[in-house]
This record gives structure tokens, C-alpha cells and sequence, in this order.
């Protein structure tokens, strides 16, 4: 069993537990910081962003105590028990925004974008972190640019469950729970492909899952302000 | 063993899944009920893919893993296309249909009592994955097989009914699946699920789409 800087995933220990609190708290106060000085649409990113290392901060907490449960069998906790409680973790936030904050689906999109990413930073940052000497540029790269890109799809997806479901309230539990199973079964096969000989796979399942998703999504969006123009244009 | 036939069951889903997103995930048209039939055999693809990797990778863990999440997933999106989107143009929830009503319940017992069995030939923490998927394609037995035995009011009724066949014996041998890594299940029963399910499977997109065809012709 190969678990390498590359593949580790947030497992807390005394001296990571400093690192993951000391990380937290200079990324945080300094967005924070931000928070009050820019426009609202900015200040919601950010605020998302800030969401994703809390959670991340949380989740690192957490893995540990399963990492215990567990006898560290890094390989079983990275591929199912991470999987379940940082997409639980991520999934909250934007449950609660895009259900009784956000009807806009592009603001969900990019707040659940945001707090997918503020995720994979902090968890990035950190995992290289505790292998500093070992890590190449390249390793940086690769590991921000997968987690960064599955982390945010995750999230994404959850987001996407709630708009098309919200109206309608008999469907929307189900759909929720299927949306949150895939995005945990995404998460869950990229840590799984990562820690395996077929690394490379698990560097482009993202891309595949991120390019093609992207520009539907941003075709619809592009269709749907069209829309809106039209509506507005007075009919001759 | 298992390692083989969770590979053949996984290429057989890629080709399932691919041939869905091509022919009705991205086409904007499509219904949303093979939307949904194409998520959940999407969900699905990736928790046999997950569990290749995982048998190559730790093959003697025995306990509860994603893929099976990925199963459960799975069968809620089937959930969702055959109760919301199916149900509501066959069943106009008239006494008339109560007798076929009555049936499925029936039949769906006999199912249920079928898969108990199955269900609990693994250990505890399996078990309740187990059972909860179960519950969802208990669900899903029992309006397959209501949506079978409704007379055709529509053309939409026969469409359907021939595709419900293998989604029914597909779910089914999904659940087995999951027994698949008990180490209790006999070989010769896995290679028959494997057989049935990979069927099963390849046959659901052809037989929706000649079903719909055959609907907007009708």
C-alpha cells in the first residue's frame, strides 16, 4: 500500500494539528480581513472561501479521530471515510445558502466553487506541508491542481442538486442524498486512482469530469442572461 | 476471482455509461427520466471502477467501502426516474388499478424475501449498506413491476414495460454484487450474477431508446 505525499490526505497528529491550526489562522484572518472592503458578489466568494477552510479545518479533526478508530490503515480511511465526512462537511454549507439564501444558480455554482476551493488550499497546503523536503514543484503542481479541481467539482455538484430540485420538495431528499453519494464516489475514486500505480488517470478523471461539465454549464448560462435580455427588450 | 468479475461488470458500465452521456446526457432534448437512469449507472460505473482499484489495492479489507455508496447512489437516481418521472403518466391512482397495485406489493414481498438471504451473507457493517440500498430497490421493484402489469392505456405503457425487465434483474443483481466480497457467496452464483447484470445492463439504453421510438411512432 503506496501512501505518498501526494496522495496523503489531512490525518492530524500533534505536529500537524499545528500546522493545520496555524495555516488556518493566517488564511483566514487574512481574508477576513478583506471581507469588509469589496463588493458584495466578491464578499460572498470570499466568504465561501473561508467556509472551505473551516470545513477543512474541521475535517482534518475529524479524519484523525478515524484514523484512531481505524488502527491507521491510511489506504481504508483515505478512500472511504475522508470521502463521506469532508463531502458531509462541504455539503452543509451550501445545502444551507442555495436552500434558504441563494434562488440564483449561477451565485450557488460559484459559492459552491469557492468553498471547494478554499478546501483543496488549506488541505493542499497542509498535506505538502508535513513532506516539505520531499516535494518538487511538479508534485505542488499536480497535487493543488487534482485536488483543487476534484474538490470543487464535488461541491459543485451538490450545488447543482439543489437548484434543480428545490421546487420541488418531494424529490429533493432523494436527489440530495444520490447527488452527495456521487459526489462522494468521485472524491473517493480520485483518492483511490491517486494512491494507485494508475496515478496519472487519477490527475486526468478531474479534467475530464471539470472540462466538458464547464462549458455546458457555461453555455446554459450564457443561454439564460440571453434570455433575460430578451424578456427585458421591449417587443416591437 | 472477484477482481475478474468486478472488471468485466466495470468495462461492461463504461461502455453502459459513455453511450448514455452520449446518446442522452448531453443532448438537451432527452428526457429527464434516462437522465437520471444515466447518473445512476454513472454513480454505479464509478463504484465498480472503485472497487477494481480497491481489490487490486486492498484486497483483504471486507468491510463497508464507497462503492458500495456508489451502488446506493446508484439505485436512488433509478429511484427518482422510475417513481417521479415514470409513475405519474402510468398510474392516475384510480381504483381500477388498485387490484394491479395489490400484485406488485406482492410480488415486490417476494422479491424482498428473496433478497434477504443475499443481504445478510456479509459482515454487519456491509449488512446495513446492504439493507439500505434495499430499501431503494425494494422501492424500485415494486413500481417496475406495477408499470408492468398496468394495462397499456398509452403507448407510453408499452415503451416502458420492455425496458423495465432488465432495469428489475439489473437492480437485482446489483444488490447481489454487493455480496460479492463476503467471501460467502459460492463462485458459480457470482458468475451468474456478473452474467445477468452485465446483460442486463448492456441492454438498457438499445431497449429505452427502440421503447421510445416505438412510443413517438406509435
Amino acid at each position: 500500500m503506496r501512501a505518498d505525499a501526494d496522495s496523503r490526505i489531512l490525518m492530524g497528529g500533534e505536529e500537524v494539528d499545528n500546522i493545520v491550526t496555524v495555516t488556518f489562522i493566517c488564511f483566514t484572518t487574512g481574508l477576513a480581513l478583506m471581507l469588509g472592503l469589496v463588493p458584495k458578489k466578491v464578499q460572498r466568494i470570499l466568504f465561501f472561501m473561508i467556509i472551505g477552510f473551516l470545513c477543512c479545518f474541521l475535517a482534518s479533526e475529524i479524519n484523525a479521530v478515524f484514523l484512531d478508530m481505524f488502527n491507521d490503515d491510511i489506504y481504508y480511511v483515505t478512500t472511504t471515510i475522508t470521502p463521506i465526512v469532508e463531502e458531509l462537511l462541504k455539503g452543509i454549507p451550501i445545502i444551507i445558502f442555495a436552500i434558504f439564501f441563494s434562488d440564483d444558480p449561477p451565485t450557488v455554482i460559484a459559492c459552491s466553487y469557492a468553498l471547494g476551493v478554499g478546501f483543496a488550499i488549506l488541505e493542499s497546503t497542509i498535506v505538502m506541508l508535513q513532506s516539505i523536503n520531499d516535494i518538487s514543484m511538479l508534485m505542488a503542481l499536480t497535487r493543488s491542481f487534482g485536488a483543487g479541481l476534484i474538490h470543487s467539482i464535488c461541491t459543485v455538484m451538490v450545488g447543482v442538486s439543489i437548484i434543480y430540485t428545490k421546487k420541488y420538495p418531494r424529490i429533493m431528499p432523494v436527489a440530495l442524498f444520490s447527488m452527495i453519494s456521487a459526489a462522494i464516489i468521485t472524491h473517493a475514486y480520485y483518492n483511490s486512482l491517486i494512491q494507485s500505480n494508475l496515478m496519472i488517470i487519477g490527475l486526468i478523471f478531474p479534467i475530464l469530469v471539470y472540462l466538458p461539465s464547464s462549458i455546458r454549464l457555461r453555455r446554459k448560462m450564457i443561454k439564460n442572461k440571453q434570455k433575460r435580455i430578451e424578456q427585458l427588450l421591449p417587443e416591437e | 476471482m472477484v477482481l475478474i468479475l468486478e472488471s468485466v461488470i466495470t468495462v461492461c458500465s463504461w461502455i453502459v455509461w459513455i453511450a448514455g452521456v452520449i446518446r442522452f446526457l448531453i443532448k438537451e432534448d432527452s428526457s429527464y427520466y434516462m437522465k437520471m437512469i444515466t447518473l445512476g449507472i454513472g454513480c454505479i460505473t464509478l463504484g465498480h471502477q472503485f472497487q477494481v482499484i480497491r481489490l487490486i489495492n486492498n484486497p483483504d479489507n471486507m468491510n463497508f467501502n464507497v462503492g458500495m455508496l456508489g451502488y446506493i447512489g446508484g439505485s436512488m437516481f433509478f429511484y427518482l426516474a422510475i417513481k417521479f418521472e415514470a409513475d405519474p403518466m402510468l398510474d392516475n391512482r384510480s381504483r381500477e388499478l388498485g387490484k394491479y397495485r395489490i400484485i406488485a406489493r406482492i410480488l415486490t414481498c417476494a422479491v424482498m424475501l428473496f433478497m434477504i438471504p443475499v443481504v445478510f451473507t456479509g459482515r454487519l457493517s456491509m449488512s446495513i449498506a446492504s439493507v439500505f440500498m434495499l430499501l431503494f430497490v425494494v422501492q424500485n421493484a415494486y413500481f417496475l413491476i406495477k408499470q408492468m402489469l398496468i394495462p397499456a392505456t398509452a403507448g407510453v405503457s408499452k415503451a416502458i414495460r420492455a425496458y423495465n425487465i432488465p432495469a428489475l434483474v439489473y437492480l437485482l443483481s446489483l444488490s447481489a454484487n454487493m455480496m460479492f466480497y463476503s467471501g460467502r457467496m459460492p463462485e458459480p452464483v457470482m458468475i451468474l450474477v456478473t452474467v445477468f447484470e452485465c446483460i442486463c445492463e448492456l441492454t438498457l439504453i438499445p431497449v429505452y431508446s427502440w421503447g421510445v421510438k416505438k412510443w413517438i411512432t406509435s
